[in-house]
């Protein structure tokens, strides 16, 4: 095997004669890889909303204003009897009331405007399985004082069926960017074996194994992928302490992605750089290795 | 050292470059292979370095049957084997030892053999105070004296030359003649294809005349032609 210094001097070399077919090379390698460790941000963040949902699923079986206290405690018995049920609590009137004012506290005409009175009685059901809502629902369905069942993983189905077809969105883009670049960097690889031709035949004549020939090539087309991949990790770094970081403080009842996070989708992202950037190398320099 | 059993080569556009070709040279002959363009000079020694296959027949190259030699060995088969064209093939940004240095550097030769085996050759060549220089800088003949060294530094068994006075004139190639003789007294086989009549006349070696891509002679100790 050659000497490292070599290969960068080659590389080093094969830049400064391209350099702007290499500049178009690198950035779409950084828009694509860019663009992958956003989806794998998103994924990552889908996970822990729905994470934090598995964990919360509640069953809000709300009581009408006329119901019995002798109802209320058969209720209370049925639900506790229940295989499916994990924990039950009742939250009374007033406790509804102290926890809408908790919630809306920055939204005084709201507040103003209902009075105790207006929220029902409920019992607040955790779930073993939050898959077994239906279940529940229909045992309950027809008991006396029952206004309404239910359950608030809805809320969050439509926010994973947005989230989901935002990931799907962004990696078929990234795919489409993965392959252009691949292409670009191909393209900036066969610029650099055309200029070289003439080493490549003398290398050829003197008996220079396929690999040293196309060591110095691959080489170019790995550090071009992995430039693009620093500057996608860096944009991305930027985005979580600009964007994501300030959140945190904002919102505490969403679970946000964080540093181990970001680690994950940097090496997704030297991974897929280094693949793309090899293919891409690799399929350039396959024409001219034919001996 | 190099032997040719019934070989064949036809390309794709149906022209037959060599016909049913029998040829067996010993180690440490000198043979030129002379004929007319298109006789098959060329296409015989690209088949001695598999740059191309024969369509049929053996070839034996230093004991390997190379036409057929999986592809991952033919580097190893032209390490054994020099070549030396009449365009030179010098790299342009390279100075004379670069050049020489280049050929052993890529078959990855340690720094320390070419330190000593670059000068060493480029003495042997008549070129040893002309390191520093760049091929633009040489006259022809000192061109393919770095061509030759670049050849020869790797000590391969063979040495092929395809038409290496071709560009040169009639004193230079005198001169070139007599290194590659020098080469061959060192034991390398040398087989070098030429138009070059004076030349094959003065030096009295082995002659393989082809026409039309047949042996039409092969005579020890020969001239260029009957009618030349």
């Amino acid at each position: 095997m050659r000497r490292f210094d070599f290969f960068l001097r080659e590389t080093l070399q094969a830049f400064r004669r391209n350099g702007f077919v290499v500049f178009a090379a690198i950035s779409t390698a950084f828009i694509a890889l860019f663009l992958l460790g956003g989806a794998v941000l998103v994924q990552r963040e889908v996970n822990l909303i729905a994470q934090s949902v598995e964990a919360n699923v509640e069953v809000s079986v709300f009581l009408s204003d006329d119901i019995s206290t002798s109802q209320t405690q058969n209720l209370n018995q049925m639900l506790t009897n229940m295989p499916q049920v994990a924990t039950v609590h009742y939250q009374s009137k007033e406790a509804a009331y102290e926890e809408f004012k908790r919630l809306f506290h920055d939204q005084t005409t709201l507040v103003q405007n209902v009075t105790p009175d207006a929220l029902p009685a409920s019992f607040q059901v955790q779930l073993k399985d939050p898959n077994e809502f239906t279940a529940i629902a229909q045992q309950l369905q027809g008991q006396p004082g029952i206004a309404n069942i239910r359950d608030n993983a809805h809320i969050y189905d439509r926010l994973l069926a947005v989230t989901r077809i935002f990931r799907i969105g962004v990696l078929g883009v990234a795919f489409v960017m993965l392959i252009a670049s691949a292409a670009l960097i191909a393209n900036t690889v066969r610029m650099a074996v055309f200029a070289r031709r003439r080493e490549i035949g003398i290398m050829r004549l003197v008996g220079a194994t396929n690999g040293t020939i196309r060591t110095p090539f691959l080489m170019e087309a790995v550090v071009e992928g992995l430039i693009g991949a620093a500057a996608a990790l860096l944009a991305l770094v930027i985005m979580k302490v600009a964007f994501i970081d300030p959140l945190r403080n904002n919102i505490a009842f969403v679970p946000l992605v964080g540093s181990n996070d970001l680690l994950v989708a940097a090496i997704w992202i030297f991974l897929i750089a280094v693949v793309v950037s090899v293919a891409g190398g690799f399929f350039a320099t396959r024409r001219y290795m034919d001996v | 050292m190099i032997k040719l059993d019934r070989v064949s080569k036809v390309y794709k556009d149906s022209v037959v470059a060599l016909d049913g070709v029998n040829v067996d040279i010993q180690k440490g002959e000198f043979v030129f292979v002379v004929g007319p363009s298109g006789s098959g000079k060329s296409t015989l020694i690209r088949l001695l370095i598999r740059e191309e296959e024969p369509t049929q027949g053996e070839i034996f190259v230093a004991g390997k049957n190379i036409a057929s030699l999986s592809p991952w060995k033919v580097p190893y088969l032209r390490r054994n084997v020099g070549t030396v064209f009449q365009d030179f093939k010098l790299l342009p940004d390279k100075t004379v030892y670069e050049n020489v240095a280049f050929a052993l550097d890529v078959i990855g030769k340690p720094k320390h053999v070419i330190k000593s085996r670059v000068p060493e050759i480029l003495d042997l060549v008549g070129l040893g105070d002309k390191l520093q220089h760049y091929p633009d800088e040489l006259s022809g003949g000192e061109q393919q004296r770095v061509s030759i060294a670049r050849a020869f530094v790797n000590r391969p068994l063979i040495l092929l030359a395809d038409e290496p006075t071709g560009n040169l004139d009639p004193a230079t190639s005198v001169d070139i003649m007599k290194l590659l003789d020098r080469i061959n007294r060192t034991g390398t086989t040398v087989v070098m294809a030429t138009h070059d009549n004076a030349i094959v006349d003065a030096m009295r070696r082995r002659v393989i005349e082809l026409t039309g891509g047949k042996i039409v002679r092969d005579q020890e100790r020969g001239v260029y032609g009957y009618g030349a």
